[in-house]
């Protein structure tokens, strides 16, 4: 901290000190050491690919070399100046996760049954590694804690962002599994029976799902997917230990958090199955029972008779599972309330960028300053009536706008947080509810975006691509960068953290780093613990066929590269003496969170 | 519920019409056709300015970006077939093969298939 006179770093450090409740001398020699480029596990030192041995059958994954940052000079008219990575300076560092998709694989209120008709037709609604999904975000979020600290600057992180699709299926259960995981709580992967997988995994009845077990009468292993005897009894047996993200969270909606399976609405006969002890495996079966339920005969003597049909199994094609009240489905305000609870650990803050007011005015964005000089502006960008895609509704659009004002206004930096990107801002489907509330879709949201020269930043997720795109304003003077992350569900299973530098010569360099999860990039037969599971979730989701796992990775552009734009405003204005202050606070904090590791 | 039944009772459509997906997220296609053009320049070795960036034009995928010598880069994307399961150049089933043409100041640099760009792309190297 070397812009800081002894004294006020004496009494800086010891107020951190008390305030985090760790000992003085700790944070003292902690926040003393000078920043330097930290060498964490990123895909920066190592990446993982597939083996290219044969071409239709099951392949493994090996490592292979780190991938360097490439420059992207886009929003720049000319080469960026050789010596800025000497001068240069960070900001603010965050982490970026998206798309986690938590999954109560076990229960009764998912779509697996179409499958039945067509492993194609609704992508993600059966994929070989869905009921591992917890296993992979506890080892993401050790990857983001052993990446606490910038591999560019050495910066601590600031905050971590989490742009939607946190839970898979509207699902309270795996919303509050999910946010244990982010807190550092241990969870176990299962419902309703204890210590019992129930579902389509297991039933041999239901060929379109993986059977670990003995896969040689499914889709699945016919492609060569492997026999792992014990694997669904161990995902629901195993205690899941996180260690908490290691700076303050914050997220916004995804359309999975608002839609069953992101794209269609619930109605009661919906909120019951999820809660019920009825859990079908055949599509015939379930949609007869649904269209019998539908029939203009509703008299109590059909009802009975349905009743009976399905008690005597009359029907087939479904199973009984033990219910589980948990399961119920989010609604209203029940996936921002959850933000609320306290899990007795992680970083917070309360809400998680959601505030009271969301609650009290039953809005659903947000804004918060990450230090003096960087503003988030949350926002929901999801549809409530229908369709995975989304838009910006006119009133967020408005807020935003002037929101960014008051940034030019007031020299702070801008990063807008959304679940869609710029690919995916096209749903017409206004809401009945909001009538004349005109959707704004991504050519006019970009349009406005690109005024202002201090919004510097777009970090999204939804297509589960890293993606990073420029979007340069109407004079080719400047812009922004689109930034948009892969997913902790599907192939890569990848996320990023991202530094934002002041160049000191009129740029700014953000740096994005894909990160894998803490797992080996290769699974050891017979490996049943936690990362092992998570290493397998990998490489099974490599080879999901009904996915396009390969196209996910995104290009070398997307990855680790380095986007330089012109600086909005004289960052001198931001002096090194209160950055320094601002790097104190969050490498104290990062210290408590990552419990001394991450300093 | 019934929303929800309205949209699976399409699906008894896929087998005897053109629908092949219910595709709830826009840009699949034109994502993988960057995707590839990004990696073929990046193979190259393309000194990139900006970056291509891609649209639909008929029925051509288009992405056109610029080298830093001021240089024109272009790559044209078309799908072979619209469905049903096509053998790709590296052997593996694709739902939909499509064609890759990257040109740069109007020379060839890659003639071929965009699945097999992003299949070198995503395994070791040969």
């Amino acid at each position: 901290m070397g812009n800081m006179s002894r004294r006020s770093f004496i009494a800086v450090s010891g107020a951190l000190a008390a305030t985090l409740g760790l000992p003085r001398s700790m944070v003292g020699s902690a926040l003393a050491a000078p920043l330097a480029p930290a060498d964490v596990p990123s895909t920066l030192r190592e990446t993982i690919r597939q083996s290219s041995t044969g071409n239709r059958a099951y392949r493994t994954l090996l490592t292979a070399p780190g991938e360097p940052f490439i420059v992207r000079e886009d929003l720049v008219g000319s080469a960026p100046s050789p010596g800025r990575a000497a001068r240069r300076r960070s900001l603010a560092y965050l982490g970026h996760t998206s798309d986690i998709h938590i999954q109560d694989t076990q229960s009764p209120a998912r779509l697996e049954p179409t499958n039945e008709f067509s492993m194609t037709l609704l992508p993600g609604t059966c994929r070989p590694q869905q009921s591992m999904s917890l296993f992979v975000q506890a080892q993401m979020v050790k990857a983001f804690s052993e990446a606490a600290n910038s591999p560019v600057t050495g910066a601590p992180m600031a905050a971590v962002v989490n742009t939607g699709d946190s839970s898979d299926q509207i699902s309270n259960m795996e919303t509050r599994w999910y946010i244990k995981v982010m807190d550092g709580v241990p969870v176990m992967a299962n419902s309703g029976a204890q210590g019992e997988y129930e579902g389509v995994e297991v039933w041999p009845e239901a060929t379109y799902a993986y059977h670990p077990d003995d896969p040689a009468g499914d889709v699945w292993g016919v492609y060569g997917f492997p026999r792992i005897p014990g694997l669904m009894q161990a995902i629901v047996t195993t205690e899941i230990a996180s260690p908490g993200m290691p700076a303050p969270w914050f997220s916004v909606f995804g359309n999975h958090d608002v839609l069953l399976n992101g794209f269609v609405g619930q109605d009661d006969s919906l909120r019951s199955l999820a809660t019920g002890h009825t859990k079908y495996w055949s599509f015939p079966s379930w949609m007869t029972d649904q269209f019998t339920g539908m029939a203009t005969d509703t008299s109590p003597l059909q009802r009975g008779l349905d009743f009976l049909r399905q008690q005597f199994g009359l029907v087939g094609g479904f199973k009984r599972v033990e219910a589980d009240p948990g399961r119920q489905l989010l609604q209203g305000q029940d996936f921002m309330a959850a933000h609320f609870e306290d899990t007795g650990a992680g970083p917070g803050p309360v809400g998680h960028g959601f505030t009271q007011a969301n609650l009290d005015e039953n809005t659903t964005f947000w804004t918060t300053d990450i230090g003096p000089n960087l503003r988030l502006f949350g926002l929901d960008t999801c549809n409530r009536l229908t369709g995975a895609d989304g838009a910006v509704p006119k009133n967020q659009f408005d807020w935003l706008e002037a929101g960014l004002q008051e940034c030019v206004a007031q020299d702070k930096l801008a990063i807008v947080l959304s679940h869609h990107n710029s690919l995916t801002l096209e749903n017409t489907a206004e809401s009945p509810f909001h009538p004349g509330e005109p959707l704004i879709h991504a050519d006019e949201f970009i349009a406005m975006l690109v005024k202002y020269p201090n919004m510097v930043a777009w970090l999204n997720g939804h297509t589960h691509t890293n993606t990073i795109k420029a979007h340069p304003n109407a004079d080719n003077t400047g812009g922004f960068w689109e930034i948009t992350t892969a997913s902790c569900i599907d192939y890569p299973q990848q996320q990023q953290v991202v530094d934002f530098c002041d160049n000191r010569d009129g740029t700014m360099s953000i740096f994005a780093v894909v990160l894998d999860h803490a797992s080996p990039a290769q699974w050891t037969a017979g490996d049943l613990s936690q990362v092992g599971i998570a290493t397998l979730s990998r490489e099974l989701a490599s080879n999901d066929w009904t996915a396009t796992p390969f196209a996910l990775l995104g290009s070398d552009l997307d990855r680790n590269v380095e986007l330089v734009l012109p600086a909005p405003f004289d960052l001198e204005k931001i002096s090194d003496a209160d950055l320094d202050k601002e790097i104190m606070k969050r490498r104290a904090t990062v210290l408590k969170n990552t419990k001394g590791a991450g300093a | 519920m019934k929303r929800m039944i309205a949209v699976l009772a399409l699906i008894p459509l896929a087998g005897c019409s053109q629908i092949a997906q219910l595709q709830p997220v826009a840009g699949a296609e034109i994502t993988a056709v960057r995707i590839a053009t990004n990696d073929v320049l990046v193979q190259e070795k393309v000194p990139i300015d900006v970056a291509p960036t891609c649209e639909l034009a008929g029925d051509l995928y288009v992405c056109t970006g610029t080298t830093r010598t001021g240089g024109a880069i272009r790559s044209e994307a078309q799908m072979k077939e619209a469905f049903g399961a096509t053998k790709t150049e590296y052997g593996a089933d694709s739902p939909a093969v499509i064609s890759l043409k990257v040109t740069v100041n109007a020379r060839e640099i890659f003639n071929g298939q965009v699945q097999t760009v992003l299949a070198d792309n995503a395994q070791e190297a040969k």
